[in-house]
């Protein structure tokens, strides 16, 4: 115990790079010999494959959907012009989309302010309260510190007075 | 005669999409990697799925490489760190036996009755009983023969910080041996007695 104590602070004996090279020779003589240039070749291919395979059939969701949707929207705005008006149904129908898209930017953007003010007096209470604790729970912390310096005093006080009042047996004893 | 590509061309290669190239790179290297392994104290049947793991991680940040420091000393960072990892998970099952009190006390002829493959396996045994972070830093000086910047760099740690833990390793290797392992000390028991 005493001698780790002495190695951990230090103080205990290097013996030297040359000591150790000499205790440490057999090891110095070892060798291994692992051929896994195949498995590791099989397993990179392995991993590259299903990545390629992942990307291709993540792109290949949207073609689809694209290629089926376009002749369609386009069949709808071609039947609209063809009406009789049809193009003024889909100028109103335009700007009806862009007004719903300007109510929903306008809501989110009320709905974050509104978020904003309300929790800033909260936090600034918050900081307060802080402020005005800090030197008690500074004070707490010296209190626990000293405490706790006083603690290991005593139990170290009470240790030593037992350990002076027991007896050695023949056998060997807290002594 | 062909001129071998050198590790840069070929890692410049592997990135430029002819993945096939990485196998030149991974039987150059692979002994250093098992060896290193086996001398970190992986078992010798478990150093192959070290070495595959080691090369797949290189593999995986191989865009991370920088030349500014050889191949060999990034190898030995990730197998280091790999070893480290397998015997962590494997710690349950190769958990140090207390020693026996017949090797405690071996004699003076003991020592002459190891055979080398048995002072191995001793070795290992004190190695393992040494913490991780001053084992790791004496493997790499004391058997790999690397010098003190490039453990550094390896372990990625300042060199004052392994300059004193080698010193502490050296001190608790020392310590281990004159307790438990006399018969391994340089000489064996006899230059004790």
């Amino acid at each position: 115990m005493m001698k780790r104590l002495l190695i951990r602070l230090g103080l205990s004996r290097d013996p030297g790079p040359r000591w150790v090279d000499d205790v440490l020779a057999p090891l110095r003589e070892t060798r291994a010999d692992a051929d896994v240039a195949a498995s590791v070749m099989m397993r990179v291919h392995a991993s590259e494959s299903p990545g390629i395979v992942v990307i291709a059939t993540g792109s290949r969701f949207p073609l689809v959907a694209a290629l089926i949707g376009a002749p369609l929207l386009l069949g709808a705005i071609a039947a609209l012009v063809a009406s009789g008006d049809g193009f003024f149904d889909l100028w109103n129908t335009a700007l009806a989309l862009g007004h719903v898209a300007w109510v929903m930017v306008a809501s989110v953007v009320e709905f974050c302010g509104n978020i904003l003010s309300s929790s800033a007096p909260v936090a600034r209470a918050v900081a307060r309260v802080f402020e005005t604790i800090a030197p008690i729970l500074r004070g707490a912390g010296l209190i626990a510190a000293a405490w706790g310096v006083l603690s290991i005093l005593f139990s170290f006080v009470v240790f030593a007075q037992a350990r002076r009042n027991s007896s050695a047996g023949p056998h060997g004893g807290l002594r | 005669m062909p001129i071998e590509p050198t590790d840069i061309e070929l890692i410049r290669e592997v990135l430029a999409g002819k993945v096939e190239r990485y196998e030149i790179l991974v039987r150059r290297y692979q002994r250093l990697v098992a060896t290193a392994a086996l001398r970190m104290g992986i078992a010798a049947h478990e150093v192959g799925d070290v070495a595959n793991e080691v090369f797949y991680k290189v593999y995986r940040n191989l865009a991370r490489y920088t030349p500014e420091h050889a191949l060999s000393t990034w190898l030995y960072r990730i197998t280091v760190n790999a070893a480290l990892d397998h015997k962590r998970a494997r710690r349950h099952e190769s958990r140090m036996e207390e020693i026996s009190p017949t090797m405690a006390s071996a004699g003076p002829s003991a020592h002459d009755q190891f055979s080398s493959g048995e002072r191995v396996r001793l070795l290992q045994e004190v190695l393992g009983r040494i913490p991780e972070h001053y084992r790791t830093p004496l493997v790499l000086a004391h058997i790999e023969g690397m010098p003190l910047e490039e453990i550094a760099r390896v372990l990625e740690l300042p060199e004052g910080t392994i300059k004193s833990r080698l010193f502490r390793a050296r001190a608790l290797l020392k310590d281990l041996i004159e307790r438990h392992y006399p018969s391994l000390a340089p000489g064996g028991a006899e230059a004790r007695s």
